[in-house]
């Protein structure tokens, strides 16, 4: 990769801050007439149907506040840990011949590291589904 | 074997001096706390053995003219080397014995005064430390040394005033005593660090070496000495920062008598002679230092004049007798500001003993009330109080008249008469002071009518066998200070001889130059004298003084000036109301507020974000991140100087 | 033979996998725990002394030994013994949590040596977040939930924040030097100095270390933090973390610091904000450990001055002011823990008395807070006059000033505790507090370290003037 040596980077206009500052304003300027204008042409009509969650979907029944069960979260973190580090297992296969046996006995290093994490959350009942099983 | 040599026998005695009330002070604390009368031994018998010691250097180096120096490397820091040893020298062991005899009667003293106190252990260890902070600080041979000491005698004056903790009052005062000279102590280090950046060594006698003029230039010169003088005007009290010490005197009397007015406060004075050459390097420093001396001289004084607390008149007194002491000092007179340290200390511990017996016998400070209880009937701390009255108020042939002599011949010197006017004035007014209490005390109105009896509600205190028992240990002291107050002023000679050295006196004899100079100050002290008669002593007198019939000047003078005010107003207003409270309440909206955001409920995710947004987390992550930019922004833009 | 240099780290994360498997072997057992922790980290005291000379480079240059990482080394290694020296009674950490909780001090001690060697940007970023994950976890095992999870999510959202923005600025000064070593940076950076690239990237990766050593504007979790976190654990964040962090910055520092007074401009500015904020809120501060998190904030602004004054001096008095830090703030925490009572933080009122309960710790106390306030004869005095010294010596005579000014206001709160202990007094008075015999011996130790250092601090000089060298 090639530093980037150049001073004035941050603004190719002579002028500099000024430019940036003017560029700034101009934005914020076309945002607040936008949102302006959007207020002052559009129509409001306010209905029950209009305020529905999903306006022409399904029609929701209760609140969205219910309570999730835990288990369902925690197997769900669980599986995005492990399958992100089996990016790292194929990553390695991939380079599996030039790395030779350093690089595998790392993978085994890393791999036990894994599974003693897994052991940890079996035995302290992580995996398990129902409420009855929490641990001591 | 090796032959014992002479160095080596005045190196031990030194060492003996100085640690041994350290050993004291250990001992005490760690194993003898629960005996009483072996801890006041163990301390007594240190600080005596600290004495004996001074004595013996004093006279084994009477006539050695050049200072000595043990010192060893001390602290390797960058390139400079910190030395770490003691220094011998005329002023120093002056000082040296000055301290440890005052420090020794005091605690004789504190026999009889503090029998019976639940933590008499407690305080002869705190006395111990102390005498042992100050002997060690009188012999520095380096500043930073000196400093260490310095702070160290602050910490143990901390602890020995707020001693009495079931005053509430009395603790707030050791707090504001402290916080007061850790103010001065900052800008003594500032100075401290200026000095040793550019000279690379903080020995004593490096400093007052004329190289160290050539090492600094004159600016700094006298920035760095009127920082290191902002630590004696904290250490001294003197003016701007003068009213912890009338507050300080909550604690025992004793220790009133021995900080905060003989010893401790002294220090100040005595770093200003300890670098008198080097502060005499900058013309305009000693300028300074002599107009804050007058100030606090005349301030402290008008104060005096008013006040009805015993132990504050006196404490007021000192502040302007240290007044004069810089004063005489700054005006070049070397000996006559070392000289009257010297007396002072003597004539004012006398004082403060005396008060004390009054004050332990009647519980009360206020002067009206122990005249009208009869504190004439006191024979022997009435004489002695006399004494060292007369001696305050510069009279002969009591010790303090020879040494204001010194300095109003020193103030004659001068550039300006303003200031012998001011040192005249300040003869008037402390004679004027001092006989004013000795006559509220002598001469109660109701003198003839009542000499016995309670009066007003005041019953002395039941001459119970505690009373009776340590009498002796309050008369001795007292004898003795009275002796030496009586005859010190007549080493005037040896002393300066000692001081001075044959040839290179610092300044010329007065003798000729001013004569009619000890003639008028003689008038004005009898002028006060006979002031305070008039208006306290004589059969029908007013009872008021001259200042209390102006209402103005006596709500100027009681209030200090109201200087408190100011310091009040500062505390109060701009910490206390302004920061504090803006502190305490971003706690109470943020912190608090979200944690009681969270305990209501338990965790359910509406919880959770409501708990954010009280927390409201996202803006001052924002506020972290904008002033992160901003920071960078600015600086590139100023280093590039593109913009 | 080169895994020998590795010495430490490898022993520390075998007790930490050893803690690991043991909470899955069997409950937890508090006492035979704690005998078994304080002989595992002593050891691990021994063995990074036994490591001290070792000089090297592993992992393909990514990990630099020099004296300089393995005398903090030795330094973490003691912080981490003596904070399990505190854990004799951990009954504010939940207790089925009990050998995590020792599970996780390892891992994050072990990040922490990680970081001091750490010579690669990713690296740093991997040890940092490493150490700040362990703390995270930790400070939310306080068994009062409401508390420990606040304080812990507050940390966490910092900490994550402050993270990013710290990858941020790697990935912009990676772009403008096209370095991550940091002896390449140093070379590379002097050139591209004037670019904003290269400027703000700096700047956003100081952001994320400025986050661990609280100093404004990443400051705020600390209080909160330290507040509701269980005792030992704010004592962990409040000593040996901060000497790790302390250590990061002044080797970051000190490869990226090419005399720029841009740099020094803006440590100035955070420092005297630090320096002020932390004084003047830790001034209305009534909870101890609150009270604690603002001088810790307080703090970091005079370690700041000893690092922005540069060079060996400036090096030298930071790494001295860091281990003084050590001491100080541990005892102090000693004295907390030991008071605490129990479910609940020690309030600053609730010290009257002390004197009377337990006079060793009431005298542990008074010195250390007196060492924190730099009164001398005390480490705490040395360690800044020391920073103070190499600030003047730079000319920074007004930065010197702020600084001794903040140090007079802080006297007030430090006072206002001393008070509590020695002279407030409580209405009903409670019962003497017992100490343990080794804590008594260690509560000793601790005070005769203050103050010996204090009168004579020259080998401690000495070695932080060697650790600097080896850095330069």
């Amino acid at each position: 990769m090639e530093p980037i040596t150049d001073g004035a980077m941050l603004s190719p206009w002579e002028p500099g801050v000024f430019s940036l500052v003017l560029f700034g304003l101009l934005v914020l300027a076309f945002i607040g007439f936008q949102l302006f204008i959007a207020h002052w042409v559009g129509e409001r009509k306010e209905s029950r149907e209009k305020s529905r969650v999903y306006e022409s979907g399904v029609i929701p029944t209760g609140t969205a506040r219910l309570q999730f069960p835990v288990p369902f979260y925690m197997v769900a973190i669980f599986f995005l840990l492990f399958d992100v580090e089996g990016v790292f297992i194929f990553a390695w296969a991939v380079v599996f011949r030039d790395l030779g046996w350093t690089g595998w006995f790392q993978m085994v290093f890393f791999i036990i590291v894994l599974l003693v994490g897994l052991a940890y959350i079996w035995v302290k009942g992580g995996l398990d589904w129902r409420e009855s099983h929490r641990p001591k | 074997m090796i032959p014992f040599q002479a160095e080596d026998a005045i190196h031990m005695t030194v060492i003996l001096a100085t640690l041994t009330p350290l050993v004291a002070f250990l001992l005490i604390m760690l194993g003898t706390r629960a005996r009483k009368n072996l801890s006041a031994g163990l301390s007594l018998g240190a600080i005596a053995i600290s004495f004996g010691c001074s004595l013996l250097l004093l006279a084994r180096l009477w006539n050695v003219r050049e200072p000595l120096e043990y010192s060893t490397r001390w602290v390797a820091l960058n390139r400079m080397e910190i030395p770490f040893g003691f220094l011998l020298d005329p002023v120093s062991l002056l000082m040296l014995s000055i301290v440890t005899l005052i420090c020794l009667l005091v605690q004789v003293y504190s026999l009889g005064y503090m029998a019976g106190d639940p933590g008499f252990s407690r305080y002869y260890a705190f006395m111990s430390l102390f005498a042992w902070a100050m002997t060690s600080l009188v012999l520095s041979s380096s500043l930073l040394q000196l400093f260490i000491f310095w702070e160290l005698v602050g910490l143990s004056s901390y602890l020995l005033i707020g001693f009495w903790y079931e005053k509430f009052s009395a603790t707030q005062a050791g707090k504001k005593a402290f916080v007061m000279t850790r103010a001065g102590d900052v800008s003594f280090l500032l100075g401290l660090i200026l000095v040793l950046v550019h000279v690379g060594n903080p020995a004593i006698l490096e400093m007052n070496s004329l190289d160290s003029a050539g090492l600094m230039p004159s600016g700094i010169l006298t920035f760095a000495a009127l920082l290191i003088f902002g630590g004696i005007v904290g250490k001294s009290a003197q003016f701007p920062l003068m009213t912890w010490l009338p507050d300080a005197m909550e604690g025992p009397t004793p220790v009133s008598a021995l900080l905060h007015s003989a010893t401790m406060v002294a220090a100040g004075v005595y770093l200003f002679a300890r670098l008198f050459p080097f502060f005499a390097l900058s013309p305009t420093a000693m300028g300074i230092f002599l107009f804050i001396g007058t100030v606090s001289m005349i301030l402290a004084s008008t104060m005096a004049m008013v006040a009805r607390d015993i132990k504050q008149v006196w404490a007021y007194s000192t502040i302007s007798q240290l007044g004069f002491m810089i004063m005489g000092l700054a005006a070049g007179g070397y000996f006559a500001g070392v000289f009257h340290l010297t007396t002072h200390a003597g004539f004012k511990a006398l004082l403060f003993l005396c008060s004390g017996v009054f004050i332990h016998t009647w519980h009360t400070n206020d002067i009206f009330e122990l005249g009208k209880g009869g504190a004439r009937r006191l024979k022997i701390p009435v004489i002695a109080l006399v004494v060292a009255a007369g001696a305050l108020a510069g009279l002969p042939p009591f010790s303090g008249f020879f040494s204001k002599e010194a300095i109003l011949a020193a103030l004659a010197l001068s550039s300006h008469p303003v200031w012998l006017a001011a040192g005249l004035l300040g003869v008037f007014l402390t004679a004027y002071y001092a006989f004013r209490v000795l006559c509220i005390l002598l001469f109660p109105p109701s003198a003839g009518e009542e000499p016995s009896g309670p009066v007003g509600g005041l019953a002395p205190a039941p001459k119970g066998s505690r009373q009776e028992g340590s009498s002796r240990t309050f008369i001795w002291p007292l004898i003795i200070l009275a002796f030496l107050t009586l005859l010190l002023g007549f080493f005037q000679g040896p002393l300066q001889h000692f001081l001075l050295g044959e040839g290179k006196a610092l300044l010329v004899d007065h003798g000729e130059q001013a004569g009619w100079l000890p003639f008028t100050a003689l008038f004005l002290s009898l002028a006060g004298v006979g002031l305070a008669w008039a208006e306290f002593g004589r059969c029908g007198a007013a009872r008021l003084s001259f200042v209390e019939r102006i209402p103005f000047l006596r709500e100027l003078f009681s209030r200090r000036w109201y200087l408190d005010h100011f310091y009040h107003f500062f505390v109060d207003r701009i910490v206390d109301r302004g920061f504090s409270k803006l502190f305490a309440q971003n706690d109470n909206r943020v912190i608090d507020g979200s944690i009681e955001a969270v305990s209501r409920g338990t965790l359910e995710a509406g919880r959770f974000l409501a708990f954010l947004q009280s927390g409201m987390i996202q803006y001052r992550l924002l506020v972290s991140f904008a002033v992160m930019v901003l920071l960078s922004l600015y600086f590139f833009y100023r280093d590039s100087g593109g913009f | 033979m080169k895994w020998m240099l590795f010495g430490p780290e490898t022993y520390i994360f075998l007790v930490a996998f050893f803690f690991l498997i043991l909470s899955m072997w069997r409950g937890p057992h508090s006492e035979k725990d704690h005998v078994l922790a304080l002989a595992l980290s002593g050891l691990g005291v021994v063995i990074s002394l036994a490591c001290l000379g070792a000089e090297g480079l592993l992992f393909a240059g990514a990990y630099r030994l020099d004296l300089f990482s393995q005398v903090f080394k030795v330094a973490l290694s003691f912080g981490l013994f003596l904070i399990v020296c505190l854990c004799a009674n951990v009954e504010e950490i939940k207790r089925r949590y009990r050998l995590e909780f020792y599970f996780f001090l390892f891992v994050c001690t072990l990040a922490m040596m990680l970081l001091v060697s750490a010579q690669h940007l990713l690296t740093i970023l991997l040890a940092l977040e490493l150490s700040s994950y362990s703390l995270y976890i930790l400070v939310t095992l306080r068994r009062d939930e409401d508390m420990g999870l606040e304080a812990g999510i507050k940390y966490f959202l910092t900490g994550i924040f402050a993270s990013s923005i710290m990858i941020f600025g790697m990935a912009l000064l990676y772009g403008a030097t096209g370095a991550v070593y940091l002896q390449d940076l140093a070379q590379v950076l002097p050139e591209v100095m004037g670019t904003p690239a290269a400027v703000i990237g700096l700047l956003l990766t100081f952001g994320g270390f400025f986050f661990k050593l609280a100093v404004y504007p990443f400051h705020f979790w600390v209080a909160d933090t330290y507040q509701g976190a269980p005792d030992q654990v704010t004592a962990y964040i409040a000593t040996a973390s901060k000497v790790a962090v302390i250590a990061v910055v002044i080797k970051l520092i000190a490869a990226v610091d090419q005399n720029s007074t841009y740099l020094i401009h803006v440590l100035a500015v955070l420092s005297i904000a630090s320096m002020t904020l932390g004084n003047l809120a830790a001034m209305v501060q009534k909870d101890m450990k609150r009270l604690l998190a603002y001088s810790t904030i307080a703090h970091s602004g005079y370690v700041l001055i000893g690092i922005l004054s540069g060079g060996t001096a400036g090096y030298a008095s930071a790494v001295f002011y860091a281990l003084a830090l050590l001491v100080m703030k541990f005892t102090v925490f000693l004295v907390v823990v030991v008071l605490s009572p129990r479910g609940k933080n020690l309030e600053r009122e609730e010290l009257a008395g002390l004197h009377g309960r337990s006079p060793l710790l009431a005298l542990a106390l008074m010195v250390s807070i007196f060492s924190l306030a730099g009164i001398p004869p005390t480490i705490g005095f040395m360690g800044k006059f020391y920073v103070f010294m190499g600030a003047m010596d730079k000319g920074l005579f007004v930065l010197v000033l702020i600084a001794m000014i903040n140090v007079v206001v802080s006297l007030y709160y430090y006072l206002l505790i001393i008070k509590a202990a020695y002279l407030g007094h409580s209405w009903e008075t409670p019962p003497a507090v017992h100490l343990p015999q080794p804590m008594r011996w260690l509560t000793g130790a601790l005070i005769a370290t203050m103050m010996v250092a204090g009168f004579y601090p020259t080998p401690l000089i000495r070695l932080s003037e060697a650790v600097a060298r080896s850095l330069m």
